[in-house]
């Protein structure tokens, strides 16, 4: 009755949902002394003038706000982005440019459709350690990913294995920037040299710059998108993480105004919203991102418990990779093991994603989301661990 | 204020009378549509010769909204063939289309 998952998709779940696993049990055990580092579910809420936003539209007195918008989306909450990304991303966008999706999931899963070419190979180029589900993705609509390291510091990209990956079959390469789980941003120097190892290749793929955190750079630095250094690049943003309304899904896919075809690509991923049955984001969260567009973040709070965070591990001797951005710290644990690292932390009620997660060894991240109780009561169980590991365990570091 | 059906508000009462200029038509619909799609004041793109529709500052469903406003604003029955007319996408055009018939 239940027909099989393809190999490929089971094995991208074994980590995934292993540590689901762990999350459930130690909720359970854990309770309301539960400090759960690992998602990025805001535990402080979102702002009140987000809520605000949010109910106002649910008063909204015109005829059809709430029913069925078009594939696509809205025009107006369409037209109002484009407008909003023209001018920080440097391109006349059209609203049509712009497709919203159920958060930037679907958005992902459109893109890699979109350039997948039936009965032949596709292969897509992945920037590791990455998000955790691109290759699940990947695998379910049947394409290769092809996984890349990042240089060894965890900071820049490696442009001669990328060049390497890179083949005839290669039909796109994902990128988060900035980065998601190592809160690196890339250079404007590595995105110019980026674009320029992809326009030397045979396959002159799609570029995918997955945005959903750009919301959360930190001074002095400021966000760069490969949109404005590749011309064949699409957009993959989700409204969740800078409002912190993770759960409410709504994202979407932006087409870069320089790719040549851009008018059949939005249409085509339209079709697709379709045709793989995400459809659109909720009426109500597509009214009310409209209004939320000039929405300031105080990023003060987050800053603040990063500093927090990264001063009490290095204190206590973990390595913090150097990071400029999002809610995230990326660690390296002390034991190379990270998921047996993440399942000794949760015997102390701390939950915190193992780099097995996003496709990497040896680390951990945390997200600086959790209340600054939770970060009361874990960070003397990081000290505890990491003083307490054994010799045998350590880290040698490169 | 009127309301057409449970749609939104079209401001003002009816214009009677047989004259009414091409820009005195323009500014009253500008300013309906900036309210009532969302056109922020600073916007670089909107004028009165933007292609509403192509470049999506009225929706599908404002189409209708559009015409209503105009009928009942300027007191005036829009024939079929003129909603088709390339005028009938602009600010300036429209509001040509309508200082014409109410020139007739």
């Amino acid at each position: 009755m239940i027909g099989p998952l393809n190999t490929e998709i089971e094995r991208y779940l074994i980590d995934q949902e292993r540590f689901e696993d762990l999350r459930q049990q130690t909720t359970l055990k854990a309770g309301r002394n539960l400090c759960d580092l690992s998602y990025a579910n805001a535990y402080d809420g979102p702002l009140p003038e987000v809520l605000k936003v949010i109910r106002d539209c649910l008063g909204s007195g015109r005829t059809l706000d709430m029913q069925y918008t078009p594939y696509g989306g809205s025009t107006i909450t369409r037209r109002l982005i484009a407008r909003q990304l023209s001018s920080t991303h440097g391109e006349r966008f059209n609203y049509r440019d712009i497709v919203l999706t159920p958060g930037a999931m679907a958005a992902l899963n459109v893109l890699f459709r979109v350039v997948r070419h039936d009965a032949e190979p596709n292969e897509v180029v992945v920037i590791t350690p990455c998000w955790l589900d691109y290759p699940l993705y990947l695998a379910n609509l049947g394409m290769t990913p092809v996984m890349v390291p990042m240089a060894e510091d965890l900071t820049n990209l490696d442009l001669e294995r990328i060049k390497d990956a890179l083949g005839p079959h290669t039909r796109a390469v994902v990128i988060t920037q900035p980065t998601n789980p190592t809160g690196t941003l890339y250079s404007r120097e590595q995105l110019q040299q980026l674009s320029s190892v992809l326009e030397a290749s045979e396959s002159h793929p799609l570029l995918i710059s997955d945005e959903s955190h750009r919301d959360y750079v930190f001074q002095p630095h400021s966000f760069s998108s490969p949109l404005e250094f590749y011309d064949l690049t699409c957009v993959v943003y989700s409204f969740g993480k800078g409002l912190l309304i993770q759960g409410q899904r709504i994202g979407y896919a932006a087409v870069s105004p320089r790719i040549n075809v851009h008018k059949a690509v939005a249409r085509q991923l339209e079709r697709l919203c379709r045709a793989m049955g995400f459809c659109t984001p909720t009426a109500l969260m597509q009214l009310a991102v409209r209004n939320l567009l000039n929405t300031k973040f105080d990023l003060s709070g987050i800053v603040a418990r990063r500093t927090r965070m990264v001063d009490a591990l290095e204190g206590s001797g973990y390595q913090v990779v150097p990071s400029q951005a999002t809610f995230f710290l990326y660690v390296r644990s002390p034991d190379e093991d990270d998921f047996a690292f993440a399942e000794a932390l949760a015997e102390h009620f701390v939950l915190v994603l193992p780099s097995s997660i996003f496709h990497h060894r040896g680390y951990f991240r945390i997200s600086a989301t959790a209340t600054d109780e939770m970060l009361d009561m874990a960070l003397p169980v990081f000290q505890r661990l990491r003083e307490n590991c054994p010799p045998a365990m350590e880290v040698h570091t490169q | 204020m009127i309301r057409i059906g449970n749609f939104i508000s079209v401001g003002d009462q009816p214009v009677h009378g047989s004259v009414t200029t091409p820009e005195a038509c323009a500014a009253v619909l500008e300013a309906f549509i900036r309210e009532n799609f969302q056109v922020p004041a600073d916007d670089p793109y909107f004028d009165e010769n933007v292609n509403l529709w192509e470049e999506g500052y009225v929706d599908s469903m404002g189409v209708v909204e559009v015409i209503a406003f105009l009928e009942d604003r300027f007191n005036v029955n829009i024939p079929d063939e003129m909603l088709f007319s390339p005028d009938f996408t602009s600010i300036a055009g429209m509001s040509k289309l309508i200082a014409g018939l109410k020139a007739t």
